[in-house]
C-alpha cells in the first residue's frame, strides 16, 4: 500500500499545485493513466467546489487530501472544514435534454462519480469527509 | 493551454493543444466572444487535447448554443479519453463530430 497525503489553501491559485504532486504519486506507483485523468478531474471539481461554496467566511482554510494505491484500486480522500455539504445529494443532471435546454453547469460531480463508482460520504468533526474510491478493489486500499 | 485561429472565409477554426479545465477555459471563452464578422461555421480542433473537465464542458456547451443559429460547430479529433468525458455527460449526442 503506497499513500501520499497533500494539503493547500483555499485559494484556486494552489489547484495546479496539487494536480502535480497528485500526478507525481501516481507516476512513481505506476497507477495508468486512465487512473491519473481521474485523479485529476476529481481534485479540480471537488477542491473547486470547496474552494467556491464551502466556506462562510473569508478565512483561510486548508484542505486535506490523501491518495492511496494499492495495485490496483485507487482511493482518493478529501477533507475539508467547510459548512456541511453532502454532495451525494446533489441531483443528478438531465442529460436528455437538447442543446436549447441543458443548462450551463452542474455536471462536475456527476463526472467524478462516473470516474468514482464508489463514494462516500461522512461528516466528522465538524468537516466534510468523501472518500472516493475506483476498483479493482475498494475495501483494500484504505 | 495554447490556442491557434484560422480563418478560412466563414469558417473559424480553433486549434485547442493542452488542458482544458478551470483555469485555461476562460481563455477559450474569451476568443469565443470576441466579435468577428462573417463567421458562419466553428470548428474545435481537439486534436491536443488531453483533459477536459466540467470548465470545459460549459465554454464548448456555450459555444454550440451560440453557433447552433448560424452554420453550426464540429469538434475533430477528440482523442478516446475525452471522448468518454463527452459521453458519459450526454455531450456527445449533442455535438457534431467530424
Amino acid at each position: 500500500m503506497a499513500s501520499v497525503h497533500l494539503t493547500l489553501a483555499n485559494r484556486m491559485e494552489e489547484l495546479p499545485r496539487l494536480d502535480r504532486e497528485a500526478a507525481a504519486f501516481l507516476e512513481t506507483v505506476g497507477a495508468s493513466p486512465a487512473a491519473g485523468y481521474a485523479v485529476s478531474l476529481a481534485l479540480e471539481e471537488l477542491v473547486t467546489n470547496i474552494i467556491k461554496y464551502g466556506y462562510d467566511d473569508m478565512a483561510g482554510h486548508e484542505i486535506g487530501v490523501d491518495l492511496a494505491w494499492d495495485g490496483g484500486a485507487l482511493r482518493l480522500t478529501v477533507r475539508d472544514d467547510g459548512h456541511h455539504f453532502d454532495p451525494l445529494t446533489a441531483p443528478p443532471p438531465d442529460l436528455e435534454l437538447s442543446v436549447e435546454d441543458r443548462p450551463i453547469g452542474g455536471l462536475g460531480l456527476h463526472l467524478v462519480r462516473q470516474f468514482f463508482p464508489d463514494v462516500r460520504y461522512r461528516r466528522e468533526n465538524d468537516g466534510n469527509v468523501l472518500e472516493l474510491c475506483r476498483p479493482a478493489d475498494c475495501d483494500r486500499a484504505g | 493551454m495554447n490556442l491557434t485561429e484560422r480563418l478560412d472565409g466563414g469558417r473559424l477554426t480553433l486549434a485547442i493543444e493542452g488542458r482544458l479545465d478551470t483555469t485555461t477555459a476562460p481563455q477559450l471563452e474569451e476568443a469565443l466572444k470576441r466579435p468577428r464578422n462573417g463567421v458562419t461555421r466553428l470548428t474545435l480542433d481537439f486534436a491536443g487535447v488531453t483533459y477536459v473537465s466540467s470548465a470545459g464542458l460549459r465554454v464548448i456547451l456555450l459555444a454550440q448554443k451560440q453557433m447552433k443559429n448560424g452554420g453550426g460547430m464540429t469538434v475533430r479529433n477528440v482523442n478516446e479519453t475525452v471522448m468518454d468525458v463527452f459521453e458519459v455527460t450526454g455531450l456527445a449526442k449533442i455535438l457534431t463530430f467530424d
